[in-house]
């Protein structure tokens, strides 16, 4: 595991091949199968780091990976996001990352059921990276069930500009901004964070910011 | 009544063993439970003969058992042959009894030896026995899997050089299996080069515990280099692959383990015989890729709980996989792509079933006790390389398709 600290968060990052490697002590090809005896396992392992998280981000890192049975995207999309909101509940400042996704394992995760077991209503979905470099990850997507396109926008919008307030989003053509953080934030708090943050019109004037969940690259933020 | 084809002793129509010699009539025993499930139209006579069950019961008793093996050999006349091994080596369980399977006559099957040519040939021949050959080593793994231990395999195989015999070794049709012993005949057959197939041949590969149930990276690799020599776009191979590996991971779940093997082969002859002198070859319209799994655990049936094997077919014709959730572009998702738009070929044998989805639209299926004898599944999937781009990643089909099946609305087991 790869632990990067910042002024905000410690983030650590865990490559799967590295899982399947220590873990679960087997060899590893790019190319993965099996629900029982790959998938379940590697979810479980994966969990299990979960459960030490505080004040962190975890990313779990794809790199190496080529393709996935349908049931090993399963056990690693849907129903390990939904660990980790399992996992969050009480402990709103941990958060979740996928990185170093290939689009044919994006494409895999998008034709999954992204519902959740326990409560149906609830859609679940994962902030993911291309990939992770000096400067930060890039080229994001929401991958899981799908978001709504004017919270999407909001939501590109704090990954693009790394940090955001309604007066921001207003300003980049959002409208209703208020609504929409607050909405993102009733329905995917684990997406962005929320900070409330002090500003320099008074000592006691302040706003909440959303900002991302992993330093992303200055290219991203274009 | 009938008469015994040994004693000439007459036998009740619903017997099918004599009572006076006690020789049991197969093909009989085939057709009365083909009529006891109500499908007596659609029957299907497989190539044992009784004369062939009575050379093996004579053989049986010097603790000989011979095989012939052709380009014929399917799975109902293996499961008759497994059947009587097994009765056989239980009853002389201490004695050693050894199963000769004469394969010498695949070298004929190989008749382009004279017209090769390794530079301009990329596919193995048509006429090649892929199916009878698939066929073959799951029943010399299902022999090697009979749990007494006086059993021995000897294989007779074409001469050594030959190219069939390469093809064998290359295939790794007999890899891995520690009671069968090779031996080559010496026909004087022409002395051929062995046909350039190197790339168009994934080996048999095992999926089992012993592979913590994933596909090795050679596996992948040789894959990959089918791919290329079959000139498929990307997207394409990545759904092929998607194919396999589902396919692989239900026989290895399933069926407690699995093979598997893929294969390119050219489906007609060039203007000169075998082999490309065209410049105008077009390797995509001449080639089917063929995949092969099979898997010696239970039945379709018996992994599903339902009562019999066509509905269990029909399952998974239609999308149900032991993956168990909806979606995706694994083999559900592709084996209904093929079959509804009849892009190639699909052929599932299960327990006394067997089903063939054909291109000209239709689908034949029919019952063979003796393949009932031979334990788990053989699914192969025949898709023309030139209709692979033409499998619609579309995901929903499969959602579609199972919305049609009444019994799968819901699908609550997804």
């Amino acid at each position: 595991m790869t632990r990067i600290d910042n002024s905000v968060t410690t983030i650590d990052i865990i490559a799967i091949q590295d899982v399947i490697r220590n873990d679960l002590r087997r060899s590893f090809t790019p190319y993965l199968m099996n629900r029982e005896k790959l998938g379940a396992p590697l979810r479980s392992a994966i969990a299990l780091h979960f459960q030490t998280l505080s004040f962190n981000t975890f990313v779990i890192d794809f790199t190496g990976i080529e393709e996935m049975s349908v049931s090993v995207a399963d056990e690693i999309g849907p129903k390990l996001v939904e660990d980790f909101l399992l996992a969050r509940e009480g402990r709103p400042e941990i958060y979740l990352a996928y990185s170093g996704l290939s689009q044919e394992i994006a494409r895999e995760f998008e034709t999954l059921s992204w519902q959740s077991d326990r409560e149906p209503d609830k859609s679940l979905s994962v902030v993911a990276f291309r990939g992770h470099g000096q400067n930060g990850f890039h080229n994001h997507l929401f991958v899981g069930k799908e978001i709504p396109t004017s919270l999407t926008q909001v939501l590109d919008l704090i990954y693009q500009l790394g940090e955001v307030n309604s007066q921001i989003l207003e300003t980049n053509g959002v409208k209703a901004a208020s609504r929409k953080l607050n909405e993102l934030a009733r329905q995917y708090p684990w997406l962005f964070r929320k900070d409330q943050k002090s500003l320099d019109s008074g000592p006691k004037a302040w706003a909440y910011f959303y900002t991302t969940v992993v330093p992303v690259a200055i290219s991203e933020k274009g | 009544m009938r008469t015994c084809p040994v004693c000439d002793s007459l036998i009740s129509h619903d017997s099918c063993i004599c009572p006076d010699c006690g020789t049991k009539d197969y093909a009989w025993r085939e057709n009365l439970e083909t009529s006891q499930c109500g499908i007596a139209r659609r029957f299907h006579r497989k190539t044992i003969f009784a004369k062939e069950v009575r050379c093996a019961q004579q053989s049986g008793t010097s603790d000989r058992y011979h095989i012939r093996l052709s380009a014929f050999s399917d799975s109902g006349e293996f499961g008759f042959h497994l059947f009587r091994i097994r009765s056989l080596a239980t009853a002389l369980s201490d004695r050693q009894l050894t199963v000769i399977l004469d394969a010498s006559s695949w070298a004929y099957d190989w008749d382009y030896s004279d017209e090769s040519n390794p530079e301009s040939d990329y596919y193995l021949p048509p006429s090649f026995p892929i199916l009878s050959l698939m066929e073959t080593s799951r029943f010399v793994h299902a022999v090697e899997a009979i749990p007494t231990n006086n059993i021995r395999i000897e294989l007779l195989l074409p001469p050594r050089d030959h190219p069939i015999t390469l093809f064998l070794q290359a295939g790794a049709f007999f890899h891995d299996m520690t009671m069968i012993n090779c031996t080559y005949s010496d026909h004087r057959l022409p002395v051929v080069s062995k046909q350039g197939c190197d790339n168009v041949l994934v080996p048999l590969s095992r999926v089992d515990g012993s592979t913590y149930g994933q596909l090795t990276q050679t596996f992948h690799e040789n894959f990959d280099a089918l791919a290329a020599a079959g000139l498929f776009d990307d997207v394409h191979r990545s759904s092929i692959r998607r194919v396999i590996m589902e396919a692989a991971e239900n026989a290895d779940i399933w069926g407690n383990g699995g093979w598997v093997s893929c294969f390119l082969r050219q489906e007609k002859r060039g203007a000169t015989g075998f082999g490309h002198q065209s410049t105008a070859f077009e390797p995509s319209r001449e080639t089917h890729l063929f995949i092969n799994v099979f898997s010696l655990g239970a039945t379709i049936a018996g992994a599903l709980n339902m009562l019999n094997e066509w509905e269990a077919v029909d399952a998974v014709t239609v999308g149900w996989s032991s993956r168990g959730v909806p979606g995706g572009k694994g083999i559900p998702h592709i084996l209904s792509t093929i079959t509804r738009l009849s892009l190639g070929t699909v052929f599932i044998s299960s327990g006394a079933y067997s089903r063939i989805h054909s291109p000209d639209g239709l689908t034949r299926e029919y019952l063979a006790a003796g393949t009932d004898y031979l334990p788990g599944v053989h699914l192969c999937a025949v898709i023309p390389v030139a209709v692979i781009s033409k499998i619609n990643p579309d995901p929903t089909i499969v959602e579609k398709l199972l919305a049609q099946v009444p019994q799968f609305n819901g699908h609550d087991n997804d």
